[in-house]
């Protein structure tokens, strides 16, 4: 998890962060207007952002993801369960470039830009595996403080950004990719090696992560919808506790050195031929 | 002078339905000539023949800049575009628009833009300019008086049906680019509206051609050069056709030889038979392309007309906080308008 | 259109630290999750607004009341679907469940109202350097403060792009679902591409006036906490401390609800 703290020394990604957050919000705030469960989530096309900033710009994604939220947060909503609307959305934008590499070799292109069948496949996977795990967190907190039952965040924020992601996720990277390669702005090619943490069983922390959230999920759905008939949020509220802690652990053994090397290996053999 | 077309059959109908033609001709006092919308002669009293001393029969087919090398380009210049131009197109009455916060941005607007002309639209930033031709293609409602398009009310027909009349060409073209070439990029608005592929591949041709792009359709659109990608926003517009072309301020963030080169290509689609409306503040561009001018200070109309006659008046226009080029202010003192220093030279240099 | 919510007042509540109010806005949060019983929630949302009618700026709650009101119909329906009580009202509704809805929703409303009363009486500058005060550490206050300012920015081109693509022809109202996200495309890609675009230019203005050279910086605006702040801290935690007695004493919860 270094890369999202080693990132800041960068002045294009600390910019990044910036112009990310901005974004999102403001296609957030806008589209407010267009509401499902008002004051916690709306179906909102701007949604395919965290994926699209994660991959194209790593941490620096996963970190505008957040702000972003956190200030659509601002304009109404902001409350304690914006503390999870933080998280929740930094896992958005953070699962999709730490996943990404999960599934590809060493000597395979792994650039983000979704124009083969793998890719896409890759990408619809880790879109609807980050939307779950973006849906546990914040469905978790809220059903905890007793705000909002986990089954109803929990599907709602799930399937909003799952849908949003699938659809408009593939045609934004096959546009943005390569523009945003020649402006130099690819996190794989900004940021060194050496400040990214290296995969430790790169393919244990993909399975735990999938295990952790879609895990949550299902549990959260059985325990707090009605016909559970559990006795109080703590159910759900305790329960879940080893799916989110499997979910960090995975993203600790996710790593994602590879991509960085892998891009400054390009540039290197582009630069001495 | 009569407007009359230059096809045959038509002139004989109405040289037919007019006979007296004839009669007003032969007896006039005065010369009297009748001309095609290029200033052609297609005839001649001989009061007229005398006066330019060229026998009747040579006046036929030849335009009046040929026949006559003494007379002045600009008037003739005038002249052309006013008879080129047609019935009103754009009809604007008592619009006033007022704001969801409450400002009331235009009040009490008359304005009428004709087929075939080439207008401009005046005005310093928050003036109100913008918000009025945003009124041509739908994207505001008037919120007292109406706006008519080809007779029909604009509230009665929609932004997207509006856009296929009345093209507009936002300030920043990187305010529409999303494509992954510049063909895609051009093609967007005729397969919107759902035509055959076919006839997509072809306006896709027709309107690149136009803007000088031919050749480019494989490009990656993002990265051309920002003359490029506005020449590319223009053609993505004209690929729909419109019969009207907005351009919102189309010199910003071009240097001056860019600057020229879109101006002439806008005067080209025009003398094509697009009717243009120009919305700018860049003086020497309505000098030297526009055919009328409305200047719009503080949400009103204050000046209409000719830019000929618009750039006389010098005290209104700096009430607009707007100045005319310093070689129409310079022709404005001695005596006569002129609208760019070529026209000054040839006026000063009349042989 | 100015989307934030900061109207300039000079009040006592203005004139107070950021990181004071900051604390306030957090301290609010535990007040209102206290109690579950809407009357006594009812108590702290009043509390809430007389602080916000002092501050003068309740008139922004005419900006978010369409908000509070889906919260409250929406968590009364809620939790009257997924919560259990002992008398029943109707079907499957019971009397405990509505109320534990009603108590729910006032405790939204009240966390909403005390942001929307945080953010009209700070501006995002203040915001900023009151986080940098508090430790965060620059660059991210600083890209928080820079996402803040470039919002209505961003919203205002994202708005012209929509005219520019309607006048194209963009119909967004039309077509399945999917259809309709697609269609989005048009809009999402030349926000993206405006925006993004400026980052290196960006980078390189903020570099060529020395930004992260060193890791000390001096600020324009200089925050003192006053005795003002203080006693209103002390007076803040002292009621709040009364508050969570009278819990602790078994007030404020509602009898019979489960989950």
């Amino acid at each position: 998890m270094r890369e999202i703290f080693t990132m800041w020394r960068h002045t294009q990604m600390v910019v990044l962060v910036a112009l990310t957050a901005a974004i999102y919000a403001a296609f957030l705030i806008v589209s407010q207007f267009l509401v499902i469960v008002p004051g916690f989530t709306n179906l909102r096309p701007g949604n395919v952002f965290p994926f699209v900033f994660g991959l194209l710009f790593g941490p620096a994604g996963a970190w505008g993801a957040a702000i972003g939220n956190l200030i659509n947060d601002f304009f109404g909503t902001l409350g304690l369960g914006s503390i999870f609307g933080f998280v929740g959305n930094f896992f958005l934008g953070f699962l999709p470039y730490k996943m990404w590499h999960a599934y590809f070799r060493r000597d395979e292109n792994m650039e983000p830009n979704v124009n083969s069948g793998k890719k896409l496949a890759v990408f619809v996977a880790i879109a609807i595996l980050a939307s779950i795990v973006c849906a546990v967190w914040i469905a978790w907190f809220n059903d905890l403080l007793g705000n909002v039952p986990f089954a109803v965040l929990g599907t709602i924020i799930s399937l909003n950004n799952a849908i949003v992601g699938v659809i408009l996720g593939p045609i934004l990277l096959l546009v943005l990719y390569p523009r945003v390669k020649r402006w130099g702005l690819l996190w794989t090619e900004i940021m060194e090696p050496d400040e990214v943490p290296a995969a430790r069983m790169k393919t244990v922390g993909n399975v735990l992560v999938w295990v952790g959230g879609v895990g949550a999920l299902v549990l959260g759905l059985i325990l707090g919808s009605a016909a559970g008939g559990a006795p109080g949020g703590l159910g759900v509220g305790l329960g879940l506790i080893p799916f989110l802690i499997l979910i960090l652990v995975g993203s600790f053994l996710l790593g994602g050195r590879e991509q960085v090397e892998a891009a400054h290996e390009e540039t290197d053999t582009m630069q001495s031929s | 002078m009569v407007d009359a077309r230059s096809d045959r059959s038509l002139q004989a109908e109405l040289e037919q339905a007019y006979g007296l033609l004839d009669v007003i001709f032969a007896r006039a006092p005065v010369g009297l000539a009748l001309f095609d919308e290029d200033l052609r002669y297609l005839r001649v009293n001989e009061r007229m023949a005398a006066m330019n001393g060229v026998p009747v029969a040579d006046h036929l087919g030849r335009a009046v800049g040929e026949l006559l090398p003494g007379l002045p380009r600009d008037v003739e210049d005038d002249l052309r575009r006013v008879l080129r131009t047609g019935e009103p197109l754009i009809e604007v009455e008592g619009l006033s628009h007022r704001y969801p916060n409450g400002v009331l941005a235009l009040e009490g607007v008359d304005l009428a833009v004709r087929r075939g002309e080439f207008l401009a639209v005046l005005g310093q930033n928050g003036s109100g300019k913008t918000t009025l031709v945003k009124h041509f293609n739908g994207l505001l409602e008037p919120t007292g008086g109406s706006v008519r398009v080809n007779g029909e009310e604009t509230v009665e027909q929609g932004v997207r049906k509006l856009g296929q009349t009345v093209g507009y060409v936002f300030q920043n073209p990187d305010h529409q680019i999303f494509s992954d070439t510049v063909s895609d990029e051009v093609a967007f608005g005729p397969k919107i509206r759902g035509l055959e592929e076919a006839e997509v591949e072809e306006r896709v041709s027709e309107a690149l051609r136009a803007v000088g792009l031919e050749g480019y359709e494989e490009e990656d659109p993002f990265g051309l050069t920002k003359g490029e990608r506005q020449r590319v926003a223009v053609a993505s517009v004209l690929a729909v056709r419109p019969e009207v072309l907005i351009l919102d301020e189309p010199t910003t963030g071009l240097d001056y030889a860019e600057q020229r080169s879109m101006m002439d290509l806008v005067r080209r689609l025009n003398e094509a038979g697009s009717t243009i409306i120009v919305v700018t503040h860049t003086m020497w561009v309505v000098a030297e392309y526009a055919h009328r001018a409305a200047v719009v200070k503080d949400g009103r109309v204050t000046l209409s007309g000719t830019v000929r006659e618009v750039f006389a008046k010098e005290d209104e226009l700096r009430d607009a906080s707007l100045r005319p080029p310093h070689i129409v202010s310079m022709g404005n003192a001695l005596g006569h308008t002129v609208c760019s220093v070529e026209e000054m030279l040839r006026v000063t240099e009349a042989k | 259109m100015d989307p934030f919510l900061y109207l300039d007042r000079d009040t006592w509540v203005h004139r107070l630290d950021p990181r004071t109010k900051m604390f306030l806005l957090l301290g609010s949060f535990v007040f209102a999750f206290l109690y579950v019983n809407p009357l006594y929630g009812l108590g702290v949302l009043a509390v809430v607004l007389l602080f916000g009618a002092s501050a003068r700026v309740l008139v922004n709650l005419r900006r978010i009341w369409f908000v509070l009101f889906m919260i409250g119909v929406m968590s009364v329906i809620m939790w009257s679907i997924f919560a259990s009580g002992e008398t029943t009202l109707f079907l499957f509704v019971e009397q405990e469940s509505v109320l534990y809805g009603v108590g729910i929703a006032i405790r939204i409303i009240v966390t909403v109202v005390a942001g929307m009363i945080f953010l009209s009486t700070t501006r995002n500058e203040e915001i900023a350097t009151g986080l940098v005060r508090l430790g965060v550490p620059y660059r991210f206050a600083f890209a928080i403060s820079t996402a803040l300012r470039l919002v209505p920015t961003v919203a205002a081109t994202g708005a012209t792009i929509g005219q520019a693509q309607r006048s194209r022809g963009l119909d967004l109202d039309s077509g399945s679902i999917i259809e309709r996200v697609r269609k989005n495309v048009p809009l999402l890609i030349p926000v993206f591409v405006s925006t993004i675009r400026s980052t290196n230019t960006f980078s390189m203005a903020l570099e060529s006036k020395g930004f992260g050279a060193s890791a000390k910086r001096t600020y324009f605006l200089n925050l003192t906490m006053t005795r003002r702040d203080w006693l209103v801290l002390l007076v803040f935690v002292l009621l709040l401390a009364a508050a969570v007695a009278v819990r602790l004493l078994g007030f404020g919860g509602l009898e019979g609800v489960s989950r």
